[in-house]
């Protein structure tokens, strides 16, 4: 319905809080990838992403009469869905100490696309790149849930600092010093790939974080929360 | 938090802190939800959305049924036509007294004022009769009445703001008008929640909406159309005063 497309996140929100029946899912509906994505990536398991995304949703159904407005709604909705999938960590206390699958990709409900569409590479290419993600989620599962969230926020999906703060509801130095700590932890685990990894340019171009800003709080966003994240070149 | 200081951990330099940035973007995930999980969140929407439904009833359309009156409506009728009723009571005993007065001062005219006194009152139970079958039409006569009220529920009063009156007004008759060229404005239709608290006015003839005007109580009143437009107006609780008028297409 045109109507729809035309309406704000923040109009959609207050029509759901007003009563209409169809404005959340419409609202929902277009944010749900990138926040099933971010589930995904900070729960590292399909299920428990999808339980942290559905308990998300109900919490964020319910309380949207509490929304004041102070951020973005989508920054509200992330918070939401993270806050979940966070819960269902510590409640679960499982998979923090257990390794990802060999390869999400694999398991079929991981990454069925990336960055660079796999289908854009050659199968040998392809091979080296799924198990160079696998070895990086598998050490990303690793570190403690609070700078894993961090770094999907920052590191994979790209929002600047001051956004993934509001998002897991902590000062802008937590963030960063989470970040740090975790990429402290990844290097350790990581040092063969990032010994045989190029830096200059990034592994697949123009997708990935800016490669020049080096502080963690200088990155760029690839695009407004809401939005998919621009395409290869 | 726990995970503040953990551990002693070393920075990492800016080559590897660029290659492990790299090495996490690629890895980000960029596909859709998967279907099973859509399904999933798609259900519990629903049921989300039938949950609170079941709390509130679902609006209906400013066309709808007599089923859909709210009780109230149906108090408001009866007292009105009580009224009326009564009036032509009254008529009927003031013509009764005045032929009885008529007969015992003239009485010549026995036959006649008789008659005229059973003819005047065959008329008034006609009248009463007519008004209690028919009391939107004898309402229509009846110059203090001329904007017969109807109320139907409605879920809740509907969110209007001044910075985005059109938008707003705009959605709300999207919500309330299926088809606003063709709707009914000759009476006074109310869409009100329970509980609503709105002093009365004269509001005059048209659709209206309870709402809430920047937080405050007050009416949206769809007026009748003229040609692919109609005015809509935000009214005031207690005066009918215009707070905020806007003219908006029916042509959807």
């Amino acid at each position: 319905m045109d109507a729809e497309v035309v309406r704000s996140d923040a109009d959609l929100l207050a029509d759901h809080v007003a009563g209409d029946a169809d404005a959340f899912g419409v609202l929902f509906a277009r944010h749900r990838d990138r926040l099933w994505a971010v589930a995904l990536r900070t729960t590292g398991d399909p299920e428990t992403a999808a339980d942290g995304l559905q308990d998300g949703l109900v919490a964020a159904f319910r309380r949207a009469g509490s929304f004041r407005g102070e951020a973005a709604v989508t920054t509200w909705l992330h918070r939401v869905v993270v806050n979940a999938c966070l819960d269902r960590l510590r409640a679960e206390k499982v998979r923090r100490a257990d390794p990802l699958p060999d390869d999400l990709d694999r398991a079929g409900r991981g990454s069925p696309t990336s960055v660079v569409g796999d289908d854009q590479l050659d199968p040998a290419e392809h091979g080296v790149r799924s198990e160079r993600r696998a070895q990086v989620l598998a050490a990303l599962a690793q570190l403690p849930a609070e700078q894993r969230a961090a770094l999907v926020l920052v590191d994979m999906e790209g929002y600047p600092v001051a956004e993934a703060a509001q998002i897991l509801d902590c000062p802008e130095g937590t963030v960063k010093s989470r970040c740090s700590r975790g990429r402290a932890r990844l290097a350790g685990l990581l040092r063969p790939l990032l010994d045989e990894t190029d830096p200059d340019p990034a592994p697949d171009g123009p997708a990935g974080n800016p490669s020049a800003a080096a502080d963690v709080g200088s990155l760029s966003p690839r695009g407004p929360p809401g939005d998919p994240a621009p395409g290869p070149a | 938090m726990t995970d503040e200081h953990d551990e002693a951990s070393e920075p990492v330099s800016p080559e590897d802190e660029t290659r492990l940035r790299a090495l996490l973007s690629d890895a980000r995930e960029s596909g859709a939800t998967p279907d099973d999980v859509v399904a999933r969140l798609d259900d519990t929407l629903a049921g989300l959305v039938a949950e609170r439904l079941a709390e509130e009833p679902e609006p209906t359309p400013a066309t709808g049924s007599e089923a859909s009156i709210h009780p109230l409506v149906r108090t408001r009728r009866h007292r009105v036509v009580a009224v009326l009723g009564a009036a032509a009571a009254v008529a009927v005993l003031g013509l009764g007294i005045g032929a009885l007065l008529d007969q015992g001062s003239d009485d010549a005219g026995d036959s006649a004022a008789t008659d005229a006194g059973v003819e005047r009152g065959v008329h008034a139970d006609a009248d009463s009769g007519a008004a209690k079958a028919q009391p939107s039409e004898s309402l229509e006569t009846a110059d203090e009445l001329a904007a017969y009220e109807k109320i139907v529920l409605a879920p809740r009063a509907s969110t209007v703001r001044s910075p985005h009156l059109t938008r707003d007004l705009a959605r709300i008759q999207a919500a309330y008008l299926s088809s606003p060229g063709s709707a009914r404005y000759g009476k006074t239709l109310i869409h009100e929640p329970k509980g609503f608290t709105c002093a009365d006015a004269v509001w005059g003839r048209g659709v209206l909406v309870a709402a809430r005007y920047d937080g405050a109580p007050a009416y949206v009143a769809f007026r009748q159309p003229m040609g692919d437009s109609q005015v809509v107006e935000v009214l005031q609780c207690g005066t009918a005063e215009v707070l905020r008028s806007t003219t908006l297409p029916t042509d959807g």
